[in-house]
């Protein structure tokens, strides 16, 4: 057979987008990675304590002591936004955990059966999804009362149906590719067939959805805490910083500036991880 | 009938077809379909689209379950098969599809698409496997670099050839392909039908090509079926059915193709019309609305499949068959 | 009087050459083909003359149209003469057409783009266009949206958009590779007639020899980019004199050949980011020699244009300046 000799073909060079991507979420991770970082090592990174009030230094500015500077209490900002930040990632990062947990397994057989099963799974998760996402959250506290780990099961709760519906659709996609159907020829038995081709095959719009909603639960833990349904004072969060910052806006901005550029450069990183993932996660190194 | 692998009896399959809202419609894909595919024979089944072809291919390999009728596989029905026996059956029948991009996982480097069925059925020890998906890589003329690469990394060919490696993997009995050269072009399309055709002496394979391309199966298949709206209207020895058709809607698809000869004059009077869908088949004879020299019967009654005494089959009133078989 | 043509035109994708060096004239009222496989570079050249690559592609040489230097007209020009001057006929009319918008508007739309006519006589126009097209009831049919037309009537439509304006050349690439034969029949009959009232000087890009050999008065052959061999259809199957025309044309799969014996010239089409040098049909030809690493003139051979060291008209030239590079 003379095409033995043959070389192999030449991998087409990777496109700009590509190798953007790759850079982008490069990027992304690294700014994430240290942010984890920060949120984990809060304690040892912490200045301060943030509870201490200085009744001194009562919105006072900015300075070497206390970068970030005090807030209406005489609290310091950077202590309080690192404590804070802790909470509030771990919220959204568990929150999106959860519902990929649960959304996951729902969307690949839904997916990768289709019909009735299909009909029997996603039903319910579309009632799910006609609500409105922050008054269902509302409406669980209300249920509950108020506190983190309600904030992070109300945003699973948001984020399930969402998530399930992209591994649906993937699943379906993937499901119509000859190869798994090639598999089912091959005498591959089902799971292993979900297990090898399909997940792996689907998985990537999920994530990519998976990283932009961490970056969105972290608004929605805020939005939450802003409104008094999340964390309790004198827990610090995010949100309730925001809140209280708000008031005294005018006269001490790095109050409030401060846990929102938190947020900002959260949610960035979490998209730059999304979009990067995007371009990666095709195995033919084309963004589409 | 020993030297019969499969033969199927009124095969048909239905689809539910969506239109608008709630509202579903009933597509015969495949319509009281009688073939009997011969031990090591290639069958060629041509056809347009909307004619069936690739339905009654996975219907084969029970990759679909058929609506109603039998497939009869060497002696057994397959829709008698419990989990176990199925398992067995899909080792003696594997597909080839017309696009080895899609039907490899791109994730998967292809040695290990190549070893799969032989993990799955439980054929040799593990490093028998090995040896074997080396020996099969070089039976379709790739190498071991080849199995290394993941299929983007591949030529449209090479990807056929790994493919193609994959379902003799398991030495099946039938390979049912699918246009396996349609997406090829002609040098590597004749590179390929070669291999198949080697492969198919060396295995001693029976393949059922499904094809729109006639000078495939002029080349390649020993009998060659002829598809038109879910039915087989003609079926019959290759050379005998193309150099002589009796079904007007055979006679039309081998006028139809244009030859790479300036000198023979193209075909003037091209079948008119269009295909009609399959959701909503004409009355009586199926081709009738096309078809040049339909007369008032054709409108209503629909022609049966008849033989003659070569085993000539076609399904049109008007054929000038022998007339002593059913 | 030559309508387009291409002097020394050369196509990079970045390091991706992806036509190299080709001239070539197409007389007024001729249709001319340029045939190869995939990525020899023949809708590349279409899109060039075009004007359609994407910017990321560098276009060296000259294409002349009508005596115009197009690579020298800025994109505004350009964009004036598509769809009225020049006009482009797609593989997949599913895509060429507004799904949003009805067939007859979108002739309409394209006439009132380039000519200063009113909204009625634009319809009107149109209405004809469909009519000679064979668009049965084109009056009513003006009004339908592309999805409810079949894919052979899609292709009319497209056909009549591109004819809209009576262009100087219309350019058709694979027009008929997205279509059952049957219906490729019908429109292959269809573009000889309107051939034969318009008389339109036309490019069709092809990969099939049959509908070349059908609708075509002279034929260029890409390889890898390279133009190998110009010729009248005529004279191009009943004796090509490129070793390359030769392999295509041989290894088309039929009953001359014996099962398994197809002539299919081994390796496949080289990587265009380094290309063999000279000839790139060299690494798979039978008729190699040294001269083959320096680029073969395109050479009148008999009624041929050849690029070839091999044929007896060029040999002598071709030993000499091996032997002079040596």
């Amino acid at each position: 057979m003379t095409a033995a000799t043959v070389a192999l073909r030449h991998v087409r060079p990777r496109t700009i987008t590509a190798r953007l991507g790759g850079r982008q979420a490069a990027a992304g991770i690294g700014i994430l990675t240290l942010l984890v970082l920060v949120a984990l090592l809060a304690p040892v990174l912490a200045p301060h304590s943030p509870d201490a009030i200085d009744a001194d230094h009562i919105l006072a500015g900015p300075s070497w002591s206390h970068p970030f500077g005090f807030d209406a209490l005489g609290r310091d900002v950077l202590s309080r936004v690192l404590f804070a930040y802790r909470a509030s990632l771990g919220v959204s990062i568990g929150a999106v955990a959860l519902a990929l947990v649960l959304g996951l397994p729902i969307g690949v057989i839904a997916g990768y059966f289709g019909g009735v099963v299909d009909n029997l799974l996603m039903r319910p998760i579309d009632l799910l999804l006609a609500l409105p996402a922050l008054l269902l959250a509302i409406s669980l506290i209300s249920i509950t009362g108020p506190g983190e780990l309600v904030a992070l099961f109300a945003i699973a709760t948001i984020y399930l149906p969402i998530l399930a519906r992209v591994v649906r659709s993937s699943v379906l996609a993937v499901s119509r590719e000859l190869y798994v159907e090639g598999a089912r020829a091959r005498g591959v038995s089902h799971a292993r067939t979900i297990w090898s081709h399909v997940v792996p095959n689907a998985l990537g719009p999920a994530v990519v959805q998976a990283s932009v909603l961490a970056g969105f639960a972290l608004q929605i833990e805020a939005a939450l805490s802003f409104l008094g349904l999340g964390a309790q004072p004198p827990t610090p969060s995010l949100g309730l910083m925001l809140a209280d910052g708000y008031q005294v806006l005018q006269q001490a901005p790095w109050a409030d500036i401060f846990p929102g550029l938190a947020i900002a450069v959260t949610v960035v990183a979490f998209n730059l991880v999304g979009d990067g993932l995007r371009a990666k996660l095709d195995p033919r190194g084309i963004s589409g | 009938m020993s030297d019969v692998l499969v033969r199927t009896e009124g095969l048909t399959r239905d689809f539910a077809v969506g239109r608008g809202l709630g509202a579903t419609r009933t597509l015969r894909a495949v319509d009281g379909v009688d073939l009997d595919v011969r031990k090591g024979e290639i069958l060629g089944v041509v056809g347009e689209s909307g004619s069936g072809k690739s339905t009654l291919g996975r219907l084969l390999l029970r990759l679909i379950e058929p609506t109603s009728g039998r497939i009869v596989f060497d002696g057994t029905d397959l829709a008698a098969l419990d989990r176990r026996a199925l398992h067995a059956f899909r080792r003696r029948a594997q597909p080839i599809y017309q696009d080895p991009y899609s039907s490899l996982d791109p994730r998967w480097r292809v040695a290990r698409t190549i070893r799969e069925p032989l993990d799955a059925f439980g054929i040799g020890t593990t490093t028998e496997r090995e040896a074997r998906v080396a020996e099969l890589l070089e039976a379709v003329g790739l190498s071991g670099r080849h199995g290394d690469a993941r299929p983007h990394e591949l030529s449209g060919g090479q990807r056929q050839r790994a493919a193609i490696a994959a379902a003799i993997a398991p030495r099946p009995d039938l390979v049912v392909a699918d246009e396996p050269v349609s997406a090829l072009d002609v040098l590597v399309q004749a590179q390929i039908l070669n291999l198949i055709a080697s492969l198919q002496r060396e295995f001693g394979l029976t393949i059922v090509f499904i094809t729109h391309n006639l000078s495939v199966v002029e080349h390649l298949a020993d009998r060659v079926a002829v598809m038109y709206l879910g039915r087989v209207v003609e079926l019959g020895q290759t050379a005998a059915v193309l150099r002589d058709p009796q079904h007007p809607y055979t006679r039309a698809l081998i006028d139809s193709v244009p030859h790479p000869d300036p000198a023979r004059s193209p075909e003037l009077s091209p079948l008119r019309g269009e295909i009609p869908s399959p959701i909503d088949p004409p009355s009586g004879c199926r081709f009738h609305t096309r078809c040049p020299i339909a007369i008032d019967v054709c409108k209503s009654v629909d022609p049966p499949l008849r033989a003659d005494a070569s085993g000539r089959v076609a399904a049109c009133h008007l054929a000038q068959l022998d007339q002593h078989a059913a | 009087m030559t309508v387009l043509r291409l002097d020394h035109v050369s196509v990079l994708y970045g390091r991706v050459s992806a036509v190299s060096d080709v001239s070539l004239a197409v007389d007024e009222g001729e249709i001319f083909a340029l045939v190869g496989e995939s990525g020899c570079g023949k809708t590349t050249l279409a899109m060039a003359v075009m004007g359609l690559l994407p910017r990321s592609a560098a276009v060296a040489g000259t294409i002349e149209f009508l005596g115009r230097d197009l690579t020298a007209l800025g994109e505004d020009e350009r964009a004036a003469l598509r769809g009225d001057r020049i006009s482009m006929v797609f593989q997949d009319p599913a895509s060429a057409l507004d799904p949003a918008f009805s067939v007859g508007e979108q002739i309409a739309e394209t006439i009132r783009a380039h000519k200063p006519v009113g909204l009625r006589e634009a319809k009107t126009r149109a209405i004809r266009l469909l009519e000679e097209v064979g668009i049965p009831d084109a009056s009513r049919r003006y009004r339908d949206p592309p999805h409810r037309f079949s894919g052979g009537m899609q292709q009319r439509v497209v056909i009549a958009t591109a004819l809209a304006n009576e262009p100087a050349l219309l350019i058709a690439d694979e027009p008929t590779a997205a279509l059952d034969v049957t219906i490729q029949a019908q429109i292959l009959g269809l573009m000889r007639e309107l051939r034969r009232r318009h008389r339109t000087t036309s490019l069709l890009i092809a990969h099939d020899f049959g509908v070349v050999a059908q609708l075509c008065d002279r034929a260029g052959v890409l390889y890898a980019g390279q133009l190998v061999e110009v010729a009248p259809v005529a004279a191009l199957f009943s004796e090509s004199r490129h070793p390359y025309t030769a392999a295509l044309l041989g290894a088309l799969p039929s009953a001359e050949h014996a099962r398994g014996a197809l002539p299919a010239a081994p390796g496949q089409v080289p990587d265009l980011v380094s290309p063999p040098p000279g000839c790139r049909f060299q690494p798979r030809c039978p008729l190699r020699r040294a001269e083959c690493d320096l680029v073969p003139p395109l050479a009148p051979v008999g009624d041929h244009l050849t690029a070839c060291w091999a044929t007896p008209e060029t040999q002598a030239l071709g030993r000499e300046l091996a032997e002079a590079r040596a």
